[in-house]
């Protein structure tokens, strides 16, 4: 069970753990012992009284689950109906992802038992509703066919409508309720397949898709579609479904020429190797972030003898501007490449280590209204920063504005490039640039539509970023010369000992 | 491994699980304001508009609609560059946070020193020397020339690096070669 | 009987119950074993449930903002709305009304076709017919000059009505107005609804659509007929002209006529096919609709039996604009600790006929209450909306001295109080901050001191300085307004 548990958390998502060992047996005995587990370990999210509200749930988004109510999601019975003891065990198990429900293989099985036995206590259906039956699961090969299939169904069933076209989960509904009426359902966005509700393998998806979420907008859809079409479904999702790509250093290539690509859209950027890179809300200083909207960046970056250019890409949306709270980037590098482990404060810096910060901001004009969409003539606003913690900052000064940079919004996506110079003349205020070595990077990001200004933004800690050095073609030449070295040397040897003998001892 | 431990033990890990808890909490409730609820102190811009505009109007050109017109005297034009270019700053930080009374002036602009931070004062005079010069937004600086670029090694250097290596290895390979054919000269022994 | 003689008759009994007891406490432990939560628990919990300043309210309060479901209830809208305008609407709700919050859902004539063939399907009952004047059915070029007389004084009578309910704080006509940021737009509502159903929708909202954020006036029934008469004849809600090209783009777009839709009334496949759109669509996410809600059930909000000031509060939907504690709506003041702020005799006069204390900001609607709700509502406010800490009163024992007062008269003119109040109606002021000529019956005098000792403190988005008064000026200055009352206005 110790390497059950070095496994799944060392993976970047919960593998959602399918096999359910013997069940225990339900008494008022193991009811009692699960009341003590709950208290123990449970009660802090999910409350007292079972109703998802306590002490540490304000902080979190999806709030935890109420139990005295059905809002079970990942069942694997019709929707409406309750899960059965099965289902909790594997969620108990597994956790959720994309929430803070923790995996809990940690604890014994006996435990996990008694606690959902508890939990199923505070929901009078479950004593009387009859146990649900569970969905059948056929099963299809995964072929092109049943891709192409899967994505007609999609439109067909209008499945864009929350999850996007593209399945970004930017549809016209999901933007609707998260913005005009602040409500709590966020449709999942397919192409981030790490962030799917009860595990993403091929067998999940399909049950998702007919079970559907108790209490969503994702109703089931076993009435409406056949068993054969759910799995075409699930197979044109799963196809879609990524991992993260993350990775701790940004290599930047060397681009052979004379401009570095300042458009965002330029097809340069491909040379580029892309990592993604997770963010978390700023929960250090207030106003702390709890529910962060932006929870990934893209990062990809190209440099030549004079200068370096970066590309930053975020899943936004809305793209709606004001004048106080604007969708913004900035890139926070320390002011100098540090000689030793010690790195600033990730945080914006300390005082014993300054930040440089590169920042770009929508644009929004007094002309333009009071909330609207940001245009794509306007570049942006782009700015230098330097700061010495959170109430330290200062912009620089007009002459030492280095950065340049421009973004543009499309389809759902942010992408702004920002170029500099490798080095400058501002040697104290802003990072200088050399080849081959690792310099920390950090991002942080501002939703505007989620209130975010200052300190509310979502934040990464220290990456790195890496010039890489093009393998010079001396290597090859050392290569050589090395091999004809070593030979010669052992040849010569060889020869001089055939020559002269040593002689033995003839005694 | 809890329900284990005699009852008064458990009393003061509760004790202190209650202070302990309550201190990080007490942050988490309540007290935590979204900056939605206080635009008017996200920028000088915003405060101005909130607490200066009811009378100074939108534009900082005294007109604002709040103020009637039986007081005297008229709420201060900001736009006005020649009266502004006779006040020096200290003088309008005086006059923000003491109130105009402090500044020889009228009595009916209340110091505000106990209401917004000396910071956001100073925040405020700039905006405000703003209103009466024609400074638009500035966006985006040129890229400047770069000074130094990544020191290659000089060419000099190269070629006598170079030199000695290929020296080195002629001469190696060439006694090896040397030593060879001595022996197939000495052979068979 | 004797005692022996009874117990030797009941013994059977007895001796079942003597055994049941021990049984049915045994049952009583082992299911109550259960859910006996230890009081430590309930005490943490409680502990975190509130900040420290905010009591606990006899009754949870329900937020007009969190509703379950957004939209109206979709029953009856074949009655409510004109087909075409439904028909343009469904195509492309930011068009139809500048601030709808319906997202466009990008369907197909054809599927909008079959949903609204769907919705008729499931209509239950019309509105009921009212019975109109003859003359005011007539358009306004039809009339004589006799009936366009009557008809003029209906219409101002409605005007009247319009101006005292403060429709426009809700509702914007033509971007215009509604600075809540509630209602529709009513700026074209007369291509959208008919008499009857307006008549009945101002009489009980509620029936219509139970969310509703807004409030049930306790209008008579001419109250209601005057207005209708405004809305429907007034050309601030009739669409503007609109120039040719315009127009002719328009004309594009394909619109159910009502010839059509009442020759595809009656279609059994149309129908099927509407429901069918509509489950994919997912309208039933924020439109409650007859025969599909089952597929997100959620917790009814239970209303019958509500009384006192939560009926108060359901039907007049306070919570709209003024917010108590959490919840609630950011335009109107804060009612949180109104009870230790007001004084409740004046707030009882102020609901059953709200007095303009701000002229140029907000101002509360005239609803009509009879005297029961303002005491209601007065008695709620008394017992629960108060600051916890206990204010000091400093003219508890002895009202103020007229030394105090002309001392304190003499200050507000000095500190430039009069810049933002006025408290006198010759000597003016400024309309920044509510008007102080009656102050002394509003509010409380602990908590004038309070508030003038840290403006931000009662009210974090007070525009009002704190101006580091000394106590000896607080006190001058409480009694000085402590001073106004109503009885002195007129000096």
């Amino acid at each position: 069970m110790h390497d059950e548990v070095l496994a799944q958390s060392s993976n970047l998502f919960r593998t959602y753990k399918r096999d359910v060992p013997q069940k225990l047996a339900k008494t008022p005995e193991s009811v009692s012992e699960g009341k003590k587990v709950y208290e123990k370990r449970c009660w802090y999210c999910h409350g007292i009284e079972g109703k998802g509200d306590g002490p540490a749930s304000v902080t979190m988004f999806p709030k935890p689950r109420n139990f005295t109510r059905n809002e079970y999601k990942v069942r694997s019975t019709a929707f409406g109906s309750l899960p059965t003891d099965e289902d909790l065990f594997r969620i108990i198990t597994s956790g959720i992802e994309g929430t803070a429900m923790p995996f809990w293989n940690t604890i014994s099985e006996t435990e996990r038992w008694q606690v959902l036995y508890y939990v199923s206590t505070f929901n009078d259906q479950f004593k009387y509703d009859q146990p649900a039956k569970v969905v059948a699961v056929g099963s299809v090969p995964s072929t092109p066919e049943s891709i192409k299939r899967g994505q007609e169904l999609f439109r067909e069933m209008k499945c864009f409508e929350c999850h996007g076209e593209d399945a970004r989960g930017n549809g016209p509904l999901t933007v609707a309720l998260q913005t005009e009426w602040d409500m709590p359902y966020r449709a999942r966005d397919l192409t981030k397949g790490w962030s799917f509700k009860g595990g993403n393998t091929i067998e999940d998806i399909y049950r998702t898709v007919s079970t559907g979420f108790n209490e969503t907008p994702m109703g089931s859809y076993l009435e409406k579609l056949s068993d054969e079409d759910r799995w075409h479904v699930a197979h044109y999702v799963k196809s879609l479904a990524k991992d993260m790509a993350s990775d701790v250093v940004v290599k930047v290539k060397l681009f052979e020429s004379e401009q570095l690509p300042t458009e965002p859209l330029d097809e340069h950027w491909s040379m580029a190797t892309a990592i993604e890179i997770p963010l978390a809300g700023q929960i250090l200083v207030s106003p702390r972030l709890w529910t962060p909207s932006i929870d990934a960046i893209m990062v990809r970056a190209l440099y030549n003898n004079d200068e370096i250019a970066f590309l930053l890409e975020w899943d936004d949306s809305t793209n709606r501007q004001e004048e106080i709270f604007r969708d913004a980037v900035s890139l926070q590098f320390p002011n100098k490449i540090p000689e030793s482990l010690k790195k600033p404060y990730f945080a914006m810096g300390d005082s014993s280590g300054s930040v440089n910060l590169w920042s770009w901001k929508a644009p929004w004009r007094e002309g333009f209204g009071a909330v609207v969409e940001a245009p794509e003539t306007e570049p942006g606003v782009v700015s230098e920063l330097n700061a010495k913690g959170f109430k330290n900052i200062t912009v620089q000064p007009p002459e030492s504005q280095n950065v340049i940079g421009k973004g543009i919004y499309q389809n759902g996506r942010w992408k702004i490039v920002l170029k500099r110079a490798l080095n400058t003349e501002d040697v104290k205020g802003d990072i200088q640039f050399e080849v081959g070595k690792l310099i920390p990077v950090a991002f942080a990001i501002w939703d505007g539509s989620n209130n975010d200004v200052g300190g509310q933004k979502s934040v990464s800690s220290w990456y790195y970023v890496s010039l890489e050095k093009p393998v010079p073609k001396t290597v090859y030449a050392y290569v050589l010369v090395a091999i004809i070295m070593g030979a010669s040397v052992e040849m010569w040897f060889i020869a001089r000992l055939r020559r002269f003998p040593p002689e033995l001892e003839e005694k | 491994m809890y329900y284990y431990l005699p009852c008064w033990k458990k009393l003061a890990i509760n004790v202190v699980l209650v202070f302990g808890v309550s201190g990080w909490f007490s942050t988490a409730k309540g007290i935590e304001v979204s900056p939605r609820e206080q635009v008017f102190l996200l920028s000088a811009k915003k405060t101005f508009e909130y607490y200066c505009s009811p009378c100074h109007g939108q534009k900082g050109k005294g007109d604002g609609t709040f103020f009637t017109i039986d007081l005297k005297p008229k709420p201060r034009n900001f736009t006005d560059l020649d009266y502004m270019k006779k006040r020096t700053d200290d003088q309008l930080i005086k006059s923000i946070t003491d109130g105009s009374k402090s500044v020889e002036k009228s009595n009916l602009c209340p110091p505000w020193g106990k209401t917004l931070t000396d910071k956001k004062i100073k925040e405020l005079v700039v905006y405000i020397r703003g209103l009466s010069s024609q400074e638009a937004e500035k966006t985006v600086a040129e890229v400047k020339g770069h000074v130094a670029v990544n020191e290659k090694e000089s060419p000099v250097k190269s070629a006598m690096r170079w030199g000695f290596i290929v020296v080195i290895t002629f001469a190696l390979a060439g006694g090896a070669i040397c030593e060879w054919k001595k022996l197939k000269g000495e052979s068979p022994k | 009987m004797r005692l022996r003689s009874v117990v030797k008759l009941y013994k059977r009994w007895y001796i079942i119950i003597l055994v049941c007891l021990p049984f049915a406490a045994f049952l009583h432990i082992s299911f109550g074993q259960e859910r006996k939560i230890d009081n430590m628990f309930l005490e943490l919990d409680k502990k975190y449930r509130l900040p420290e300043q905010w009591s606990v309210l006899p009754f949870e309060l329900e937020d007009p903002y969190k509703r379950v479901k957004n939209g109206p209830p979709l029953v009856n809208v074949i009655y409510k709305a004109k087909v075409e305008w439904l028909s343009r609407w469904i195509a492309n709700p930011k068009k139809v009304v500048a601030n709808a919050k319906m997202p466009n859902l990008g369907l197909d004539f054809d599927e909008i076709k079959a949903v609204i063939v769907f919705l008729s399907s499931i209509a239950e009952n019309d509105v009921p017919q009212v019975t109109w004047d003859e003359f005011l059915l007539k358009k306004e070029d039809d009339l004589s000059e006799d009936e366009y007389d009557k008809m003029d004084k209906v219409y101002n009578a409605g005007k009247g009505v319009w101006g005292r309910a403060r429709c426009t704080i809700c509702h914007p006509i033509k971007g215009v107005g509604g600075n809540v940021g509630v209602g529709p737009d009513l700026g074209e509502i007369t291509t959208k609804i008919n008499r009857n159903w307006l008549h009945s929708w101002l009489g009980d909202t509620k029936s219509h659509f139970p969310d509703t954020m807004m409030a049930q006036y306790r209008f008579t029934d001419q109250d209601v007929r005057w207005l209708v008469e405004f809305i429907m004849r007034d050309t601030q809600f009739v669409p503007e002209e609109k120039d040719d090209e315009i127009s002719s783009a328009e004309s594009d777009v394909k619109i159910l006529t009502e010839k059509e839709f009442s020759g595809l009334r009656k279609d059994a496949a149309l129908i099927e096919k509407g429901k069918d759109v509509v489950e994919k669509a997912r309208c039933f996410v924020c439109h409650d609709i007859k025969g599909i809600s089952e597929l997100m059930p959620v917790v009814e909000r239970k209303r019958d039996g509500l009384a006192g000031f939560e009926k108060l509060l359901y039907e007049i939907r306070c919570l709209t604009c003024h917010r108590i504690q959490d919840k609630g709506g950011t335009y109107a003041p804060n009612l949180t600790f109104a009870g230790s702020k007001i004084k409740m005799n004046w707030e009882n006069e102020f609901l059953l006929s709200p007095d303009i204390i701000r002229p140029l900001s907000q101002q509360m609607p005239k609803f009509n209450l009879n005297e029961n709700e303002a005491k209601t509502a007065t008695e709620y406010i008394e017992k629960n909306l108060l600051i916890k800490e206990s204010l000091p009163d400093i003219f508890k024992d002895a009202p103020p001295t007229t030394e105090i007062i002309a001392a304190g008269e003499k200050l507000f003119y000095e500190k430039g109080c009069n810049t933002c109040h006025a408290e006198n109606i010759t000597k003016g002021g400024g309309v920044v901050g509510p008007n102080l000529a009656t102050v002394g019956d509003r509010l409380q005098s602990a908590y004038i001191l309070y508030h003038l000792k840290n403006p931000q403190r009662a009210n974090p988005q007070g525009v009002e300085p704190n101006f580091g008064l000394s106590d000896e000026e607080l006190k001058q200055l409480v009694g000085f307004l402590m001073d106004h009352v109503k009885k002195k206005e007129g000096k």
